[in-house]
């Protein structure tokens, strides 16, 4: 059954790609990502439903609401990001996970491509978000160019949300507390200018609202959907979401190296 | 307290070793340590010539691991499965797909090729999970109780896919806690009791540590063996439901004891006596261990 030990090194990006692509088969036929995109598209109907047709919050936001809440349905679509968290639960359950890991490939590239995956799913619902906002009365008015910086912004946003689940992932190897902890979504989601631009929110919301990252992203994405690049916003937008992710991987490579210590 | 202590042996290549033990014993923690899942607290440890704290990766490169929990992506089928990690190993795709091809035939899975893993038995589990064990053919393969869970035929037929690993010169690795299959497969055994070496050889050479002979008595019933193993002493140990076996050092050993089960007539229906096998060894290395604590 044995033959010459086979095989060459692969280069770290061949490996991130065949792992990306197995956990990308993987999640397509998980449907949570179809419900994902579904709660999104809820959301922006149901505010615009609720709000949309006031004249005094049209005239607050400048005329169409689809525009203004648009960048907070994407928000909304990052958190399907943790979907990450799940999926590499569901490797630590079956002890597939450490099967990988006595492979001859890199842990970082195990952990990078099941947060890329993530990443990419929040980017895919970002599309069929803005497509249905589109088709249903919104007009961005920025061109292609402003539409894929808002997918770059949703990316890093997916990829951050996907770091923090694989991280709590690894320390619980538990799904229900893995899924649970994306309430942290709640505080940084509705503690910004979700609803109402920032100076008609009370003074405490306002001063959450200033140190919250969620701010810049919901800003950017507003100046980019109304007038295109460059937006006053973006490269803050940039900084805090593409540290959020940088952090939240840091910490799951992190609790990665715990789970080699016994 | 540590999992493992001074554990050191050497495998030859091309060989069997046993790793011999209770639950408990450090078997799957020493699997671990030396298929990289966990880092030491301190010591050595090379597989293949590779220190597995410095070149973790060229030790990777070197070993096929099959955990006593089979580590399978349940959504896939099983070529694709195997597929991706002869690719993962670094193998081109025409190789891959021969060395795929060759491990369905010789493992017996090429019926189940094209099936998803969720749906097939937990014996064709275990070979799947032993396939993508060897899908690089690597030269050093560990076994952490590869039989659990396995009916007799399935355990006998994976005992002769073992046995041809060996035979293709891979070094094998096989933890268990059964003694026959030790017994049967391994060219050297190592037994570990709380996570230390206390014996090492080859079956033949343990079994020839055993001084005594085993006197094994049936009895008609389950409570007359009780009564039996009481009267025989504290070195008789209950065998099954209704037999007693007993360690003896002289020869006048058996007679004694079979003259004290008649003067309390307590009568055997059979009696023989033979050679010690591994397992006497490993009950009585046990015994001590315990009386140690």
């Amino acid at each position: 059954m044995t033959a010459a030990p086979g095989g060459r090194s692969l280069s770290w990006g061949r490996q991130l790609a065949m792992l990306t692509g197995r956990s990308l088969v993987v999640s397509a036929r998980n449907p949570i990502v179809a419900v994902n995109t579904v709660v999104a598209i809820f959301f922006l109907l149901v505010y615009d439903g609720s709000l949309g047709g006031s004249p005094a919050v049209l005239a607050l936001v400048g005329g169409n609401y689809f525009n203004f809440i648009l960048p907070a349905a994407i928000l909304a679509a990052s958190v399907a990001g943790g979907a990450a968290g799940i999926a590499l639960v569901t490797d630590l359950q079956s002890n597939y996970f450490f099967r990988q890991m006595t492979m001859p490939i890199s842990r970082l590239a195990l952990l990078c491509a099941t947060i890329l995956v993530g990443g990419i799913q929040v980017v895919v619902q970002t599309v069929a978000v803005i497509g249905v906002a589109v088709l249903l009365g919104a007009e961005p008015q920025g061109g292609v160019a402003a539409l894929l910086v808002i997918c770059l912004l949703a990316l890093l946003w997916g990829l951050g949300f996907a770091g923090y689940s694989v991280l709590v992932a690894i320390l619980t190897r538990d799904a229900q507390i893995t899924s649970a902890a994306s309430i942290v979504f709640l505080p940084i989601i509705f503690l910004s200018p979700l609803l109402l631009p920032e100076d008609q929110l009370r003074p405490w919301v306002q001063s959450a609202s200033s140190i919250n990252p969620a701010s810049y992203s919901l800003k950017a994405m507003r100046e980019l959907l109304a007038a295109g690049l460059p937006s006053p916003h973006l490269v803050d937008a940039l900084l805090t979401c593409g540290i959020f992710a940088a952090l939240t991987l840091g910490g799951a490579i992190l609790s990665l190296h715990r789970l080699t210590r016994g | 307290m540590h999992a493992l202590s001074n554990v050191t042996f050497a495998a030859g290549e091309g060989k069997i070793v046993g790793l011999l033990g209770v639950n408990g014993a450090g078997k799957s923690t020493l699997v671990r340590i030396l298929s990289t899942l966990l880092k030491p607290d301190s010591g050595t440890v090379r597989v293949a010539g590779f220190d597995v704290l410095r070149e973790p990766d060229a030790a990777r490169r070197s070993i096929g691991v099959a955990q006593q929990d089979v580590g399978l992506d349940e959504s896939r089928g099983v070529n694709s499965m195997l597929r991706l990690h002869a690719r993962l190993h670094g193998l081109s795709r025409r190789d891959g797909d021969r060395r795929v091809e060759t491990l369905l035939a010789a493992l017996r899975l090429e019926d189940v090729a094209g099936r998803k893993i969720r749906d097939l038995s937990g014996g064709m589990r275990r070979k799947v999970d032993l396939a993508l064990a060897l899908v690089h053919s690597p030269p050093i393969v560990f076994l952490d109780e590869p039989t659990v869970g396995l009916d007799p035929p399935s355990r006998i037929e994976l005992w002769e896919q073992i046995r041809d690993l060996r035979a293709g010169g891979a070094t094998i690795l096989l933890t268990t806690q059964h003694i026959e299959e030790a017994d049967r497969l391994a060219d050297l055994v190592v037994i570990l009791v709380d996570g230390k070496v206390v014996s090492e050889g080859t079956p033949a050479e343990l079994k020839g540590t055993v001084a005594e002979s085993i006197l094994e008595l049936d009895f008609e019933d389950a409570a007359k063996a009780a009564r039996g193993a009481a009267c025989l002493g504290s070195e008789a140990r209950a065998l099954g439901e209704s037999s007693v076996r007993l360690p003896v050092s002289e020869p006048d050993g058996v007679r004694t004891g079979l003259e004290e089960l008649h003067a309390r007539a307590i009568r055997p229906i059979s009696a023989r006596l033979r050679e010690p096998s591994l397992e006497d060894l490993f009950l009585r290395i046990d015994k001590a261990s315990r009386g140690s604590r």
